[in-house]
């Protein structure tokens, strides 16, 4: 069953003459990992805010066709409705902490306190996240004195505490250095492994080759190709032409491809990589 | 007949409280904490100037040409309530009028269209001088005899020493400090920054279109 | 004031502590609403010193004390001016040359402002000492005050702190790049001015992010709140709370009545 259908789904931003997402065809499977991927200014980050029903509450501007999430169309439910079936994370760890709590912990509540949810039950959700998140010394400490990463953990937490079937991640690690992004990929595979739906924006390919199931390309406001996540992120030639640099094992074994010291097809892992170098160093 | 005008009239009271609730949009409450930041920096810089450009209301009348008088004034209000949480001075809420009362003129302004050409902009500054200078007037009598610890209270006692009625002296004093700040750069640094701002983010708020 | 004093909890084992903020805050408001109808000063000074046992009990007694530094400054503007210039003088106390002298009337109005700001500022300040903002809000949230408000002042409280140190950054960089703040006017004016603008356009940009943050908290959500922070109204805050109030009352009409 899809808990995300969007259907002929085109949105032009108020003021816009061009659709910033122009008819976007697309399932996601529940439990399904999907990768994101396009240049900058393709519509991603658009794309993103559509299943929280930021597009059309939040952003003025003009719908067409349909987007049902979770049961739900969007166009016709409140961001808070959609709230507590979609989690919505974005990149900068700074401004997406509300700072509504003086501590992780309230921050955590926050969005609970604002649905109303009983204290205990409250209480109970808050210690299930700080564990989820690995912070339990930093419980009662200021968000505000946390690392980026644990910032941006801490944000994720603060969304699934409401209890999303769905989780969207715009680009959560751009902002971060490379400790911080691996604490937060690290969560992201842990939630993976939990069966949430996660649809994840993120321009490190290399991460994204790990775990997602499929993976979708935006180029020019438009869907261009989704396919199975090493179908794609092995067609080089797609890729570029969208825009968008191949991983790093890729690159390599393109390369030794190219110079005839390997002779088979095209990495995406780690994984992959050392398979590959067993084969070429035995040569 | 009767009936039905009294009908009206609670009919007209609650769309007023609907409308000022109406903007109180997610973004416009945000804007509250910003303003009040914007005041803070705008404080700390002045002290670094050592000019009488007190720059502690750029933050209030930026979210008013943003966001409104209500808005505006709530934040402007806010600024001294949290001032006297910080620094435990609680003098400062009842300087909060002032602020309270700069926010909500040049929300007015703002909201009646009079911000739209650069001689306007002087004007509403003058006018937001003179409230300023009022408000502030009678507050720092009731609280605090008429002075406040810095040089404004030389220019005060100079006019007293003239022989000038206290109530003029108090409000010329503090007109005086007030028209420099509030005339040009309160209200033109705002101003210009909203006439700049890119129509993405400026279409997020209501007020905005009124001034470009 | 130093600016390096930045949120003036002081976290302490005492009853006091222990109170509800609510009850604190009818105290600190019960002063000073009397401190402006007692009858003269000498009332307002034995207010003043009322505050001692509280402060005491609150392990706070040095501290309570510390925005008097600050009072200073403004009693010596305050009797500088009105005793020399009081509007109602009347009886001279000292004349002077130049045709100056100081007044009775005046020198009495000043003694009668400093006692109401030293009530003001102390009480104002044990309430600050001694309240977690933390639990303001939550209490005055769970009293009917609107979320929003309570989300608008403890996000407030905790971006000032980062906004000031932040500008003093800003402030330290120019003055080490020579941009001197003794500088002529116009100087000072071309080094600071340019750093208004950034400020308004970065801060517009954030205020749509954070507000998408909101949203995605279900800042929104139409329905009774709940609270995190648990704050408790103890039978002793009720008899505090009450008899703040009715002593108060008491005080101020035995003060016009003696």
């Amino acid at each position: 069953m899809a808990i995300v259908k969007f259907k002929d789904f085109s949105w032009t931003y108020q003021g816009y003459k061009k659709p910033t997402l122009r008819n976007i065809n697309l399932s996601v499977k529940e439990g399904e990992f999907l990768g994101v991927i396009g240049r900058v200014g393709s519509g991603r980050s658009t794309f993103c805010m559509t299943m929280l029903g930021l597009i059309p509450h939040f952003f003025p501007g003009r719908i067409k066709g349909e987007l049902v999430v979770d049961g739900l169309s969007v166009e016709e439910s409140s961001i808070a409705e959609l709230s507590t079936r979609v989690g919505l994370i974005f990149q900068s760890p700074d401004t997406q902490l509300t700072g509504a709590g003086t501590t992780v912990e309230e921050e955590l509540a926050f969005g609970l306190e604002n649905l109303g949810v009983p204290q205990k039950e409250m209480n109970k959700r808050v210690k299930k996240m700080v564990k989820l998140i690995g912070l339990e010394s930093f419980r009662n400490r200021s968000p505000f004195e946390l690392s980026g990463g644990q910032q941006q953990k801490v944000a994720i937490a603060s969304v699934l505490i409401m209890q999303p079937r769905i989780l969207v991640l715009d680009e959560p690690t751009a902002q971060l250095d490379p400790l911080g992004t691996s604490q937060v990929f690290d969560l992201i595979k842990k939630l993976a492994k939990k069966g949430i739906t996660i649809i994840l924006n993120t321009q490190k390919i290399n991460y994204l080759a790990e775990f997602a199931d499929r993976v979708a390309i935006l180029n020019k406001n438009k869907l261009v190709k989704v396919d199975k996540a090493r179908k794609i992120l092995t067609d080089v030639k797609l890729l570029r032409r969208n825009g968008i640099i191949p991983s790093v094992y890729t690159q390599l074994s393109e390369q030794l491809i190219k110079e005839g010291l390997y002779k088979g097809s095209l990495c995406l892992t780690l994984g992959d990589a050392k398979k590959m170098i067993k084969k070429v160093v035995k040569k | 007949m009767v009936k039905k005008k009294t009908k009206k009239k609670t009919k007209a009271k609650k769309g007023i409280i609907e409308r000022i609730k109406s903007e109180f949009t997610t973004v416009a409450i945000v804007m509250i904490p910003i303003a009040i930041g914007i005041n803070q920096a705008g404080r700390l810089i002045h002290q670094a100037l050592g000019l009488p450009i007190w720059l502690d209301t750029i933050g209030t009348i930026f979210t008013a040409m943003l966001c409104g008088p209500w808005v505006a004034g709530v934040g402007g209000f806010l600024t001294n309530v949290v001032t006297a949480l910080i620094y435990g001075r609680a003098t400062s809420v009842f300087f909060g009028t002032v602020q309270l009362g700069i926010g909500m003129l040049a929300g007015y302004f703002t909201y009646k269209g009079w911000f739209k050409k650069w001689w306007q902009v002087f004007l509403g500054g003058v006018g937001i001088a003179v409230t300023a200078a009022a408000i502030s007037s009678v507050i720092v009598v009731f609280v605090r005899g008429g002075v406040s610890g810095a040089g404004i209270d030389l220019v005060f006692g100079f006019f007293l020493a003239m022989g000038q009625n206290f109530w003029t002296s108090i409000f010329a004093s503090r007109f005086l400090v007030e028209i420099l700040d509030k005339a040009v750069i309160a209200v033109f640094v705002p101003w210009l920054s909203i006439k700049r701002l890119p129509d993405r983010y400026a279409r997020m708020f209501k007020y905005a279109s009124k001034i470009r | 004031m130093p600016e390096a004093v930045l949120i003036s909890y002081v976290k302490k084992k005492s009853f006091f502590h222990k109170l509800n903020p609510l009850t604190k805050l009818v105290l600190a408001v019960c002063a000073i609403t009397l401190s402006f109808l007692l009858k003269n000063f000498m009332y307002n000074l034995i207010l003043f010193f009322f505050i001692i046992p509280f402060a005491y009990e609150a392990k706070l007694l040095r501290q309570v004390f510390k925005p008097l530094r600050y009072l200073f400054i403004i009693f010596v503007f305050l009797f500088g001016i009105q005793s020399f210039f009081y509007p109602f003088r009347e009886t001279v106390l000292v004349q002077l040359p130049f045709g100056f002298a100081i007044w009775l009337e005046g020198l009495l109005y000043a003694v009668d402002i400093s006692a109401r700001l030293l009530v003001i500022m102390v009480y104002g300040y044990l309430f600050v000492l001694t309240t977690h903002p933390g639990d303001l809000v939550s209490e005055l949230k769970e009293r009917g005050m609107p979320h929003w408000l309570g989300y608008v002042l403890i996000t407030t409280l905790q971006l000032i702190p980062r906004v000031t140190s932040q500008t003093e950054v800003i402030i330290e960089a120019q003055r080490s790049r020579g941009l001197e703040t003794q500088g002529s006017v116009i100087k000072r004016l071309k080094a600071y001015t340019p750093l208004l603008g950034p400020l308004f356009m970065g801060s517009v940009q954030n205020a749509v992010e954070r507000a998408m943050a909101l949203e995605a908290r279900a800042f929104r959500a139409e329905c009774d709140k709940t609270r995190y922070r648990d704050v408790k109204f103890t039978k002793q805050d009720k008899l505090i709370t009450a008899s703040s109030i009715i002593l108060s009352i008491i005080y101020g009409v035995v003060s016009w009545l003696l």
